[in-house]
């Protein structure tokens, strides 16, 4: 239950919400889908004075394709992810991802721009828009900028954003032929948070050679590592000792390995190359056109 | 039910009602030198802050008497409704906030400002035996609650003459049972009748009335304790928590009725915690696969002690060991300890599971030493079905049982040597399958001397005139379906139909004084106690009836809402007709009988012993229900986890009046098992803070992590209740436990694998597999 | 001084509206204001499912919702589906296979297996597993539930046998 009182707004437009969180500062908290905001103002663990309500602000709730790239409110849900052709047909390894998170219930509410600023370093969207380079469009009152989203996650529940700024959208690409992504997950209970999330993407030129290939960990470390293999490997095919070398190197790249009661470091850092290999083949089979 | 229409105790919301939230401890162990209420008084709303010196004249009731354990040292611990002086665990009540909203009762709550001075705490029991430990309490002169007992035979011979000897530990974690339904209390003290009512979501209503009439020093007629449906138990609603009293007392200072309902975080910390117990054991056994002696010393870590029956548990197990098997020499040492995590409670298997799973244990690593079947070493092992009553200690003598029947079943449903294959063909393509076996002994029926915890209880049966029946029982339902079965028993032996007898539970003004729910006695007392007093009545019905048919009564037959002539039954009269006779026509037709049709009949069982016999036994648990498990799992080794492709459970709870009930109980006793088999876990740091405080944390099995069970019965009928049911409350919960991780174990032979402890987390598989590989 | 906010919504096909503590969450809202006790609260921080209701026909945990948040949206809790004639065969069938013990988890039950059949896709066994692992239940073990789920999809024409 909620203790501590807080000021309720609910804006009808971007701008509106924005003028808000510039008025008040640090002391305002953005809530969308609430899966992980509400449960911790019930437990008492965030206090805001301020809760701006965006779930009214309509636009923030499309998928909008382009020629390259699909466009993603923060406000889309999870269930719409995990369900939308294009999203599949884009980026297939986030739907994966988005049909991981919670449960039915938890994904009809919950949204991607709520996950990916709540920083969760278990959250499944993490790894997957890092290796994909999604980019994320933010906003303030009087200012609009892009960052990658490997320059977005800085640590546990932290992020790049400043006070004022919100998530607005997710540009991620729209892959070509001969592109391979999955998202393979480690979770001990069902609907649980990812104890390892592993990421890949995977392209192939016309004779089967590596133009791309990077592979992304989330739940390992603070942030999600991601490793870009795409340089080593260009223009060469990929074997099944391909494969073992480099996800041995995703694990040597883990240096600083969280650690809980479920799960120590030295568990997950192993875990890392298990997962990273099972993303990575499933990827490779589907860039190969074999799922 | 269904509808969402039935009440639970948080639904209610009486008018005029003040809401509580309680101030909690956030250290384990703390001296208290100040509560300043005064930022916390200013809260719009607030009525009323109270501090646990203003509750110090209410020290809570103990309902179980420490005098018998005495002798091995039992100590006293004074417990009250909001702590005075010392907080000994984390979330232990403090202060108690009154508010006119919820909100600002919260609110308040976190502006209540406690200075403590911070003690060190100790968490760990077998630290806490050590001299330099902190004292968890003062004026103890150290941490050992007591130590029990349980010897048998000479164990030293049998260890000189045995072929084989090993040592071994056995661990179980400190988990709980986590009920649906958090705990939810609402008082309602009436103060110009100066009477209390207090709904409660608690297992034992009569109880809890005495509990409350003692601790506050209210008239016990004039406390009125109601239990609307309560939404899970478990065993951990057996009265007396701190909140309970403590919300009692805020409604009888207020005047006013006052509302409680926990939340999630706090019923992980003082809901009731159980299990975290450690075995370290030696044993001896013969080259053929007998257990000839084992020497057992037990760890239990109580927590802080509490009033609840938490700390009976260990006691349980000890008394129990070596359960279904013949063991003819041993020694066992309890030490039962305090420390500064959450109380005990009871929950669910009660110290029944630690003693399966450690013999489990034990039957796998012969069947390993000597490479024995594993079927094979406890078909040798068990007591015979010629053997019974079966003495197993100085406690405890099993009524009945037929173990290699109940097992041979359950290996040919599990279609053991088909798996057996299935297992071997799978390894050849590098897959790892394991076959896991278990056999519990679910000691059922607890007799406890001078506790509110024994196997007598009763029923007020009442027909009305119109020939509707109604029950009123002296036990529980905590959601367990057995109205419905106590509604069958009292149909059939009145001959109506189900549908016109309505069984009343739970209210103490309505309902004979009787014990609740735990221990599954609901079948064993409650449903005899029904068959007692509706033969009572049956005799009256039938003896009106043959006057009013001019037969002899024992001429008359009942069924069907009938009563009629055996030899002619066109000729029969309506339970109704009857009925309206005996309430109309005292003077003619029912001038044989007394007036009325309402009895109240107690029923007791028989075979338990609390007068020492002539060699100083004595008979504690009264019935003894078994089941064998056998399942499968395969274990990815890469990661450690597991999925079950299998589980089958025989059981043998004596008559089953209602197969649907048994199966349900079962299939929530399996799941419960496998919850604290593979997840569940109370995690503490080292300074004693909780650390899973929520269902992140703490998961609890979805519908994914059970798998479908089949089950199966074999009868073996109790020689003790009428109905011949041994009860099944507890059934299941006990060998999932040990079945799974002698699964996974089996799985992982050839890596040579030992797992002795448990949640078995695929951390910890993992890590084996590592530990072995580097071997 | 607490602010006090005004609501407005459709709860279970009827206008309601009150003036209500920012604080309150929906599921507090629908027992303590509206009174429909049948959403239970078992966690409060989404995990177990017994608050479960559809908000815009959709279910969704309304402990992790803000009542203030329901605003002019519609609400169905197990009051309004009890109404629902579907509920006639959810009903038996819990009842046939003793699919309730307690009755705590039920309502949250019952409002995800009618959202599940408003979907009409067709489930296998495994399937309804998984989606019934949003609502967690202590004391069944969940195979009665799943049996009784089972006959509800079998007599639709929306099971799949499972090999």
């Amino acid at each position: 239950m909620i203790s501590q009182p807080f000021e309720y707004f609910s804006p009808k437009s971007l701008r509106e919400a924005l003028k808000l969180l510039d008025k008040f500062k640090g002391k305002a908290k953005i809530l969308a889908g609430g899966q992980s905001l509400v449960p911790l103002m019930n437990l008492g663990l965030a206090t805001p004075r301020y809760i701006i309500d965006i779930n009214n602000i309509r636009k923030l709730s499309n998928i909008v394709v382009s020629e390259n790239k699909v466009t993603i409110g923060s406000l889309v849900r999870h269930y719409e992810i995990a369900e939308s052709k294009v999203v599949r047909e884009a980026l297939l390894m986030l739907s994966e991802a988005a049909g991981h998170i919670g449960d039915i219930h938890v994904r009809n509410r919950g949204t991607i721009g709520g996950a990916v600023c709540h920083a969760d370093p278990a959250g499944d969207y993490a790894p997957v828009l890092t290796v994909a380079d999604a980019k994320f469009e933010i906003l303030s009152f009087n200012r609009r900028r892009l960052i990658a989203a490997r320059n977005f996650f800085k640590g546990v529940f932290t992020t790049d954003l400043k006070p004022n700024e919100m998530l607005a959208y997710i540009h991620i690409p729209r892959v070509g032929r001969r592109t391979g992504t999955a998202y393979e997950k480690l979770e001990f209970v069902s609907g649980g948070f990812a104890v390892v999330g592993a990421a890949a993407i995977v392209s192939l030129d016309d004779r089967g050679s590596v133009e791309k290939l990077a592979i992304s960990v989330g739940g390992v470390e603070k942030r999600p590592i991601t490793i870009d293999f795409t340089d080593e490997l260009s223009g060469k095919k990929i074997e099944a000792s391909t494969v073992g070398k480099i996800c041995a190197e995703v694990k040597e790249r883990i240096t600083e390995p969280l650690s809980d009661i479920h799960a120590d470091g030295e568990y997950r850092r192993a875990m890392s190359e298990v997962f990273a290999k099972r993303a990575l083949s499933k990827a490779v089979k589907r860039a190969l056109g074999g799922e | 039910m269904i509808a969402g229409q039935g009440k639970f105790t948080g639904d209610l919301t009486p008018p005029r009602t003040l809401y509580a939230y309680f101030v909690r401890s956030k250290y384990a162990h703390a001296r208290i030198k100040e509560v300043d209420v005064r930022r916390a008084v200013k809260v719009q709303g607030v009525r009323a802050v109270i501090t646990g010196n203003e509750l110090a004249d209410f020290p809570i009731f103990q309902p179980i008497s420490l005098a018998p354990y005495k002798p091995y040292g039992a100590k006293e611990a004074i417990v009250y409704p909001l702590a005075v002086d010392k907080v000994r665990f984390v979330g232990e009540p403090v202060a108690i906030v009154l508010a006119e909203s919820k909100f600002a009762a919260a609110e308040a709550a976190s502006l209540v400002d406690v200075e403590y001075d911070v003690l060190p705490a100790v968490v760990d029991p077998e630290e806490a035996l050590k001299p330099v430990a902190p004292k968890v309490y003062d004026h103890w002169d150290s941490n050992l609650f007591m130590k029990f007992p349980s010897e048998w035979g000479d164990v030293d011979s049998a260890f000189k003459k045995a072929d084989y000897t090993l040592s071994d530990k056995v661990r179980i974690q400190r988990f709980t049972g986590q009920a649906l339904e958090p705990r939810a209390y609402v008082a309602d003290y009436n103060v110009s009748e100066r009477r209390l009512t207090f709904y409660a979501s608690t297992q034992q209503p009569h109880p809890l009335r005495t509990i409350l009439s003692e601790t506050l020093k209210i008239p016990e007629n004039n406390i009125r304790v109601i239990q609307p449906y309560v939404g899970g138990a478990f065993g951990l609603k057996i009265p007396p928590f701190q909140e309970e009293v403590a919300i009692a007392v805020a409604s009888v200072k207020l005047g006013r009725p006052v509302k409680w309902v926990a939340e999630r975080w706090e019923e992980l910390l003082t809901g009731g915690h159980a299990r975290d117990q450690r075995h370290y054991f030696e044993i001896a056994f013969s080259k053929d696969g007998r257990l000839l002696g084992m020497k057992v010393k037990i760890i239990a870590d109580m927590g802080a002690l509490f009033p609840t029956p938490g700390w009976g548990m260990p006691i349980v197990t000890t008394i129990h060991l070596p359960t279904v098997y013949k063991v003819e020499n041993y020694k066992i040492e309890l030490f039962e300890v305090v420390t500064n995590k959450n109380p005990l409670n009871a929950y669910r298997g009660y110290g029944k599971e630690c003693a399966c799973f450690l013999m489990e244990r034990i039957m796998d690593l012969i069947a390993r030493k000597l490479g024995k079947d594993r079927v094979e070493v406890r078909m040798k092992n068990f007591i015979r079905p010629d053997e019974f009553p079966a003495r197993i200690s100085r406690y405890s003598v099993l009524d009945s049982g037929n173990y290699p029947t109940v097992l041979r079943k359950a290996v040919e449903i599990f279609e053991y040597e088909k798996w057996l294959k299935i297992k071997e063909e799978a390894r050849k393509e590098g897959r790892y399958i394991g076959i896991g076996v278990a056999y519990e002994l679910t000691p059922e029926g607890a007799c406890i001397p001078g506790s509110f915890f024994l196997q007598y209880d009763a029923v007020t049966l009442k027909v009305a005139p119109t020939g509707k029946v109604m029950v009123y029982t002296g036990i529980t339902s905590p959601g367990n379906g057995q109205e419905t079965a106590i509604a069958q028993i009292v149909a059939d032996s009145l001959g109506v139909r189900i549908e016109d007898v309505a069984v009343y539970q739970g209210d103490t003004d309505l309902c004979p004084y009787g014990l609740g729910n735990f221990s599954g006695r609901s079948m064993i007392t409650g449903g005899s106690a029904a068959l007692l007093a509706s033969l009572e009545l049956r005799d009256k019905l039938r003896k009106v009836a043959a006057r009013i048919l001019e037969v002899r009564p024992e001429d008359v037959e009942i069924s069907g809402g009938k009563l009629y002539v055996r030899e002619a039954p066109e000729r029969h009269v309506t339970t109704r007709d009857v009925a309206f006779a005996v309430y109309k026509n005292p003077y003619d037709l029912a001038i044989d009988v007394e007036p009325g049709l309402e009895v109240t009949k107690y029923f007791k069982m028989p075979n338990a012993l609390h007068v020492p016999d002539e060699h100083g036994y004595t008979r504690i648990y009264t019935s003894f229900p078994n089941a064998a498990h056998l399942c499968a799992v395969e274990v990815d080794v890469e990661t450690g986890k597991f999925s079950i492709l299998r589980y089958v459970v025989v059981d043998d709870c004596g008559k089953v009046i209602n197969p649907l009930i048994v199966e349900g109980q079962l299939h929530g006793g399996i799941a419960q098992g496998i919850g604290g088999a593979i997840m569940e876990e109370l995690v503490y740091s080292d300074d004693g803070q909780l650390l899973t405080t929520t269902f992140m944390d703490y998961p609890i099995p979805t519908s994914k992590e059970v798998p479908d069970t089949i089950i199966a019965h074999v009868e073996t009928p109790s020689p003790y209740t009428p109905t011949g049911a041994k009860g099944v409350g507890e059934s299941g919960i006990v060998g999932a436990p040990a079945c799974i991780v002698s699964a996974v174990e089996d799985a992982l032979s050839e890596f040579g694998i030992k797992i002795m402890e448990t949640p078995i987390r695929p951390s910890r598989i993992w890590k084996l597999i590592e530990e072995a590989k580097k071997k | 001084m607490v602010k006090k906010v005004k609501v407005s919504m459709r709860i279970n096909g009827e206008k309601f509206s009150a003036e209500i503590d920012s604080r309150m969450l929906l599921c507090e809202l629908i027992r303590e204001v509206a009174g429909l006790t049948g959403t239970h609260v078992g966690c409060m921080t989404g995990n177990c499912g017994a608050c479960t209701i559809l908000m815009n026909g959709k279910t969704v945990k309304s402990c992790t919702i803000l009542a203030v948040q329901a605003n002019g949206s519609e609400i169905t809790t197990i009051e309004g589906i009890s109404k629902d004639p579907v509920f006639d065969s959810v009903q038996r069938a819990f009842n046939k296979h003793y699919a309730v013990q307690c009755g705590y988890c039920t309502p949250g039950m019952i409002v995800t297996v009618y959202y599940l059949l408003s979907r009409r896709e067709v489930l296998g066994r495994r399937e309804i597993r998984e989606y019934l692992s949003g609502n967690l239940c202590r004391c069944t073990g969940y195979q009665h539930i799943v049996d009784a789920v089972e006959e509800v999809f079998r007599e639709k024409g929306l099971f799949r046998e499972e090999v």
